[in-house]
């Protein structure tokens, strides 16, 4: 209890804002309950995250390792180099290194059982982040901590449905196979759709959240199917933007031939918007640092983490692109 | 030699009795010493080959890994000229910054994804930024781009001030671009117009150290490392080993990697050299073992199988020391021992046979020597002496019986000389003077006698008992036979190595033929025709002092008798 006296006087300073920009969870945190002395033997958390192939992930990296810097945290992160073997080893070795929590960016959302089971008979608390894992909050693993996919998706939805007029041929790119996001996507997306006979997916396919292979699998789409779409819904802005050079190589004039929207908010994502070539993003922001410390605070003092904490997802489009791009990773 | 000069004198550590623990222990030395020498001589040779080839393995290694990291290295540098040659960037970088912040960004998406695709064939390069001098910038990667004033930057500088390629060494993260924060190397270049040669940027590209790391860490696997050091203060860019603290090497190479002037180092650890030598050393130790163990088995069955003949016949000796002749010795083989064995048992019957003979022939002495003795004190002589006293008591001449007794008396006394063989020449004159007297009185006027034996030789050894029974014989068988009065003449010659006595009388003598059959009764030990007293003096003279020696006959009719007796001069 001790050691987070001094990072907890931060975090009070930080969480106030953060908790009046969302308004949330953490609003019930009341500094007068930290009363012990003040020492700074650190803390130490591990994180295991699955890749550091987009921004997206360094940015989220960065971001953690920046606030854990600030709260003097110790902070080992372990690149799990796109392989759920390997990131369930890094847990291991994570528990091996007696961390006192482990953050977990896991690849996929089924297969963590041996790693959760280690985690909890050796005490650590897990906290699952920005992509869920199959569990009980609060039993498998602390907490989670990230967006709503599903409220992503239906935003997207919703901003297509708006700007299409509720008719479209969609050419759905989808992330990785059997990741929680990528079925939340699906979901949100469809939930949101059905309800318009006129918006139809007519071609759906995985192209690994990568720019490049968001390229590839839209050249093949053209190639295949033909250009009878005028949408593209990416999973993230990698493959939106991929996606983009392809229509341009077609001959496809992107934002005037077909609507592109994608999901992240990404800075190449709001140059493309502003660039007009990319209809919209949706915010699901990388920056969940302050949120993932602020949970392993309250656990720290005995105070009860809620199962899920989600971050707010924005929209960016031609109109507010320009305004963010700074902000943007 | 060593062993046997150690033995006698007495001070060396340890004894060793027997031959056979000598020559056990000689072939032991000789055979373990010539093996370790072998053993050591071929240890130290093959740790100079091992080492040799695993230095040249390890010349081989870093060459190789060298040109890996040439390899990625041109790659970079290729890649890097091919960006900056390429007429669409030179295009975009020889225009001013666009106002339309829309074309700046489609733009920098479109180059982006040019650049993305060469990129996508160099794996191994972390990425390539385009830093224009008119504000724009481009990226391989999906890094997030950071937007600054580059041209104010000191490695932007650096890179537009430098006339070559410039590598900068290992640093966190990269220059324009939100990385993780990893170790990257980057090589600068800059990018010349060229329609007009005017600087239109730089461009960067990146490489993982990790990726080096990769690259070298393959090389030498448990056994060694690669280092690779920077061309500024032998600053170290990667190394390969797992640990950081430092190794000290048995073997280094090193080249030097032509790009960067960065040089690569491949050192050997000791303890490999120390495995390689000691997997070397197990095969000759074992080698060494079972050589002592064949060597061990060899030397004692040798030793057993020459030795325990020698310790029977060791022992054989003893018993024969002993005083028991009556033993022989097995022969198993026909080597030296053997012969050895052979020419005991023959030397042991031989000296059986010498020790019967001799015995035999002692016994022999004794019995002719009693028989003298009982000749001489025979019954009749006895009888024919008291009676001459008898009488010569009677006739009153009493000093003619004091000379008598005394003589006879002398005579026993002589005779008997206290049990010995050997008598001086001059008592046996004494004796043979007394003996004289007795027959003169006894035989009065019948005979004379004369002695003339030479003083020197006075004092040499005889038998006893020899000159008596001959000058007997010359009474009895010469003078009796004549009625004139005879002579009886003793007398001796000598020479260096022999005495001649001869006993000579003025009887009628005896025929030639007489005389051959006497010296042939003589030379026939066991004939009983001659006189016991002389056979047995010939006897014992042959007995005592060979058959050289012994008593001869001359005589012929009308010339007397001469016996001449030949004895040793002792």
């Amino acid at each position: 209890m001790k050691k987070l006296i001094y990072p907890l006087f931060i975090l009070i300073i930080l969480l106030s804002a953060c908790t009046q920009k969302n308004g949330n969870v953490l609003n019930n945190y009341d500094p007068a309950l930290d009363n012990s002395q003040s020492e700074s033997d650190n803390l130490v958390v591990g994180f295991s995250q699955m890749n550091h192939i987009n921004p997206w992930r360094v940015a989220e990296t960065n971001d953690l390792k920046r606030k854990a810097d600030d709260l003097g945290i110790k902070l080992i992160v372990l690149d799990g180099e796109s392989s759920q073997e390997k990131q369930i080893t890094d847990v291991i070795s994570l528990i091996g290194r007696k961390v006192d929590y482990i953050v977990l960016a896991p690849l996929i959302y089924e297969g963590w059982d041996n790693a959760l089971n280690a985690c909890r008979e050796a005490g650590i608390p897990l906290i699952t982040l920005d992509r869920e894992v199959a569990g009980i909050p609060g039993v498998d693993f602390l907490t989670f901590v990230g967006g709503d996919f599903v409220k992503e998706a239906k935003t997207a939805a919703e901003w297509l449905i708006e700007n299409t007029g509720g008719s479209a041929k969609i050419i759905e790119l989808r992330g990785r196979e059997g990741a929680s996001c990528v079925l939340d996507r699906e979901r949100g997306f469809r939930e949101t759709i059905e309800k318009y006979n006129n918006m139809e997916i007519v071609v759906s396919a995985y192209a690994d959240f990568e720019r490049i292979k968001g390229q590839r699998v839209m050249e093949e789409i053209i190639l295949s199917y033909g250009r009878n779409f005028n949408v593209v819904y990416a999973h993230n802005d990698e493959m939106a933007i991929g996606a983009i050079q392809a229509l341009k190589a077609a001959n496809i004039q992107p934002g005037e031939d077909v609507l592109v929207i994608s999901i992240d908010g990404s800075k190449d994502a709001l140059k493309s918007v502003i660039a007009g070539e990319l209809g919209a993003t949706v915010e699901c922001t990388p920056y969940l640092a302050e949120q993932v410390f602020a949970a392993i605070m309250r656990n720290e003092l005995g105070k009860t983490v809620p199962h899920k904490i989600i971050v707010k997802e924005r929209l960016f489009d031609v109109n507010n692109a320009t305004e963010h791009i700074d902000e943007a990773f | 030699m060593k062993l046997s000069n150690r033995r006698h004198s007495g001070k060396g550590r340890f004894h060793i009795k027997s031959i056979g623990g000598q020559i056990f222990t000689l072939v032991m030395v000789i055979t373990i010493s010539s093996v370790l020498i072998l053993g050591i001589t071929y240890f130290y040779l093959a740790g100079n080959i091992i080492k040799e080839n695993l230095e040249s393995v390890l010349s081989e290694v870093v060459k190789a890994n060298a040109g890996e990291l040439d390899n990625l290295l041109g790659l970079a540098m290729q890649n890097s000229l091919r960006i900056a040659d390429d007429p669409k960037i030179q295009a975009v970088l020889r225009n001013d910054y666009p106002e339309d912040l829309a074309e700046v960004y489609s733009q920098e998406l479109e180059i982006d994804n040019q650049l993305s695709f060469i990129q996508n064939y160099v794996d191994d390069i972390f990425g390539f930024y385009v830093i224009g001098a008119n504000g724009m910038q481009f990226k391989s990667n999906f890094s997030s781009p950071i937007y600054e004033n580059w041209q104010n930057f000191t490695w932007y500088r650096r890179i537009i001030y430098s006339s070559n390629p410039v590598w900068f060494s290992p640093h966190e993260g990269s220059f324009t671009v939100n990385t993780i924060g990893q170790p990257l190397i980057t090589l600068g270049l800059k990018i010349i117009d060229k329609s007009s040669g005017d600087i239109l940027g730089v461009i960067l590209t990146d490489i993982e150290v990790e990726t080096i790391h990769e690259i070298i860490s393959q090389g030498l696997g448990g056994s060694g490392h690669l280092s690779l050091i920077g061309t500024t203060g032998n600053q170290e860019i990667t190394h390969s080993r797992d640990t950081d603290t430092l190794i000290q090497s048995a073997l280094s190479a090193s080249i030097t990697i032509d790009y960067t002037g960065w040089t690569l180092k491949g050192f050997i650890h000791p303890e490999t050299l120390e495995a390689s030598v000691t997997s070397m050393f197990k095969p000759i130790f074992i080698l060494i073992l079972i050589i002592a163990a064949i060597d061990f088995i060899a030397a004692l069955s040798f030793v057993s199988r020459t030795i325990s003949p020698l310790r029977d016949l060791a022992g054989l000796m003893k018993i024969v020391q002993s005083g028991n002749f009556n033993v022989n010795m097995d022969i198993q083989t026909e080597d030296e021992i053997g012969m050895l064995s052979n020419s005991f048992n023959v030397m042991v019957a031989k000296i059986n046979t010498l020790m019967k003979d001799l015995y035999e022939e002692h016994e022999k002495l004794r019995i002719s020597e009693m028989k003298t003795l009982e000749a001489q004190i025979n019954p009749h002589f006895l009888y024919n002496t008291l009676e001459s006293i008898i009488w010569l008591a009677r006739a009153g001449q009493n000093d003619a019986v004091i000379r008598l007794v005394f003589s006879l008396t002398n005579l026993l006394r002589i005779g008997l000389s206290r049990g010995r063989t050997l008598v001086t020449i001059e008592e046996e004159i004494e004796h043979i003077k007394n003996y004289l007297v007795i027959q003169e009185t006894r035989f009065e006027d019948e005979f004379e006698s004369v002695i003339s034996i030479p003083e020197t030789i006075m004092k040499n050894k005889t038998l006893k008992l020899i000159l008596q029974p001959l000058v007997e014989n010359s009474i009895y068988h010469g003078i009796m036979q004549q009625d004139d009065t005879g002579t009886i003449k003793i007398s001796a010659d000598c020479s260096e190595n022999d005495i001649f006595f001869r006993i000579e009388d003025s009887g009628p003598g005896i025929s030639t033929a007489e005389v051959e059959k006497l010296n042939g009764y003589l030379s026939e030990m066991e004939e009983e025709n001659v006189g016991i007293g002389l056979r047995s003096v010939n006897q014992r003279i042959k007995l005592y002092f060979g058959p050289d020696y012994g008593v001869k006959f001359k005589s012929a009719p009308g010339e007397g008798t001469r016996v001449s007796v030949h004895i040793p001069r002792i």
